[in-house]
């Protein structure tokens, strides 16, 4: 077994059971594997089930069949503080509460590794601080989470994932909702986290320019085909990216290096 | 650390309106009794009418509406906070619809099959507390029930309303052929009591309350996770199914020990999380929890001295009371942070 492989799939099943039926299957047989320090970007249209997988491998929702392996443990969608110790997660969905600092968001990153009453450490404290700094939040604190930007709600979310000090984190769409340049902030802060601390980072994404740029690693959904994974230029050179989305190509950029995507031509 | 300094004084305050308010409640009333001869009428040489106005009416209402102010207000904060719903309260999973529907049957029921428990004194507020007790057992139990089974809190939301709709229609029924009179004794209890409340009683009720308000100092973790929605809270370790069978069972435990014994009391539990998100400008159940419990306090013993209007023999219903004045404190503390914050 890889030894520096931080998530595993044994033949994992994605889908929905249905009550007394089939379960709806979205995606089967997923035998994949993220090292650390990697950043892998799933990719796939709209509905090919990114979430779907996402959310289960973060286990929100338990598989159809299978296994996920997290540093060699099988995951138990029942052992949510366990869990809580070897993934954090960032989602899509808004936190909308009132009244909430943002240094009271990031520190709940902290709970899995403090008591009941949730009284903080110097330890806490400093994991908190060194987070904020890492996505340049220092200044803010003690501002309200209501008032902030999506950008910087974004960047407050990803703090919290990194307080939690988990070798794995999970972003679903990070990137929704960003302007280019927050996009492009995001995504290159998440490369450079993972190189810097070494933490696995595995996110699901509709930029396809950026995701062929950042990722060590890109799951490709195709429809009817299951996840074929690999890097970034083999992907391309083998046409596995262009089958998985139609309408597009990728051709070389203008550096010869890298790729970018070609869009077809608009008609004005 | 200013905010922290805020906090802190802020609570030095809360405590001591509650014990400011708690000596005026036995003070005031029918009987106006001066803190001197308060003082007097515990020692030897006190008269004895008032060390019994003071001892066997006075100090069981006021601990009463100490109990009732907070723990309805923490039943509605930890309800608030579960369905991320500002309307919820402590009665939204149909407690209270349970006790109305186990006094509807047994004083009208009784009175429909030809019998008047009203006329039977020791019996009627006996009876009157166990079937409210039985109503609302009933209905959490089956609330209970249902959330272990339905992993949405949603469901559970719109559940506990369905069962409130089905109780409240039952009671019509029964009241639509009943005479006026029962109606009219139904009536009063739905107007909620806390002054009828006996040392005999209290001493039942108390630790049952007691033990659900020092539970839910153990729910600040769960409470402050469940405000970034369940799969956050999930994300970072908290066991969302185990949470909300908890804070639903505390939640039922509180509101339905309480409304055995006073009636539904309305508004406070709805109100009161508001005030102290409003006042302390905090979400964090580590500051809203004891926050909650004191302003509950403070406004209940504010409404019960109201209700007895002191000095005269008459006594306004405390159901009526909390709303109407109650309702102004709350708009006015919320419009005044909306300006401020505008201004800002």
């Amino acid at each position: 077994m890889n030894q520096d492989a931080i998530l595993i799939t044994e033949d994992l099943g994605i889908g929905y059971p249905k009550q007394g039926g089939k379960p709806y299957t979205v995606l089967s047989n997923l035998n994949l594997s993220v090292n650390r320090g990697q950043v892998v970007c799933i990719l796939g249209r709209n509905g090919s089930g990114k979430s779907t997988l996402l959310r289960t491998l973060a286990g929100i929702q338990s598989a159809l069949s299978g296994n996920v392996i997290i540093a060699q443990q099988k995951v138990n969608v029942n052992q949510q503080k366990h869990l809580a110790r070897l993934m954090s997660v960032v989602l899509t969905e808004k936190v909308q509460v009132k009244n909430l600092s943002v240094y009271d968001l990031v520190s709940m990153g902290r709970y899995p590794h403090i008591n009941w009453l949730g009284r903080m450490g110097n330890e806490d404290r400093e994991k908190i601080r060194e987070a904020l700094h890492q996505v340049s939040l220092d200044d803010f604190r003690s501002r309200d989470v209501q008032e902030l930007s999506d950008g910087e709600l974004q960047r407050t979310m990803i703090a919290k994932a990194l307080a939690q000090d988990t070798p794995l984190i999970l972003l679903d769409e990070p990137t929704a909702h960003l302007d280019l340049p927050n996009r492009i902030e995001t995504m290159l802060l998440l490369r450079e986290l993972a190189l810097e601390t070494n933490k696995a980072v595995v996110l699901t994404t509709h930029d396809l320019d950026l995701a062929l740029q950042t990722a060590d690693c890109l799951w490709l959904i195709q429809p009817d085909r299951g996840i074929v994974a690999g890097e970034p230029h083999e992907m391309v050179l083998n046409g596995s990216f262009e089958a998985s989305f139609e309408s597009i190509k990728v051709v070389k950029d203008a550096s010869g290096r890298g790729f970018r995507i070609q869009y077809p031509r608009i008609r004005k | 650390m200013n905010q922290r300094r805020k906090i802190r004084l802020f609570f030095t305050l809360l405590i001591a309106g509650v014990l400011l308010l708690f000596c005026l409640d036995l003070l005031l009333g029918s009987v106006l009794i001066s803190p001197a001869k308060l003082i007097r009428s515990v020692g030897p040489d006190g008269e004895e009418y008032l060390r019994d106005i003071l001892l066997v009416f006075r100090l069981p209402k006021a601990l009463t509406a100490i109990l009732v102010g907070s723990g309805l207000s923490l039943a509605g904060l930890m309800m608030q906070t579960l369905f991320r719903n500002p309307l919820a309260g402590p009665f939204v999973l149909g407690i209270s619809s349970g006790a109305s529907l186990g006094v509807a049957i047994f004083v009208m029921a009784a009175g429909i099959g030809g019998l008047s428990i009203i006329g039977m004194p020791f019996v009627g507020s006996l009876g009157l507390v166990g079937a409210s007790m039985l109503g609302s057992v009933l209905v959490m139990m089956l609330v209970i029930a249902v959330s272990v089974r339905v992993n949405d809190s949603v469901s559970i939301l719109i559940i506990g309303i369905m069962f409130g709709s089905i109780t409240g229609a039952i009671v019509s029924v029964l009241e639509y052929f009943s005479d006026p009179d029962t109606v009219h004794s139904f009536l009063v209890w739905t107007f909620g009591s806390i002054s009828g409340v006996t040392w005999n009683q209290f001493v039942i009720f108390a630790p049952i309350v007691v033990t659900g308000i020092l539970f839910t100092l153990f729910m600040q973790k769960p409470l402050n996770a469940l405000l970034l929605g369940e799969n956050y809270a999930r994300g970072i370790g908290v066991d969302v199914k185990r949470s909300r069978l908890w804070i639903i069972l505390l939640t039922s435990v509180i509101a339905g020990g309480l409304t055995a014994f006073t009636g539904p009391i309305a508004f406070i539990g709805v109100a009161v999380p508001h005030l102290a998100r409003n006042l302390l400008k905090s979400s964090d159940h580590r500051i809203l929890i004891p926050a909650t419990i004191c302003i509950g306090s403070i406004l209940m013993l504010c409404c019960d001295i109201i209700s007895q209007m002191p000095g005269s023999n008459q006594v306004l219903p405390i159901n009526s009371v909390t709303a109407l004045f109650g309702a102004p404190v709350v708009i006015w503390v919320i419009t005044r942070r909306k300006r401020r914050s505008l201004a800002n």
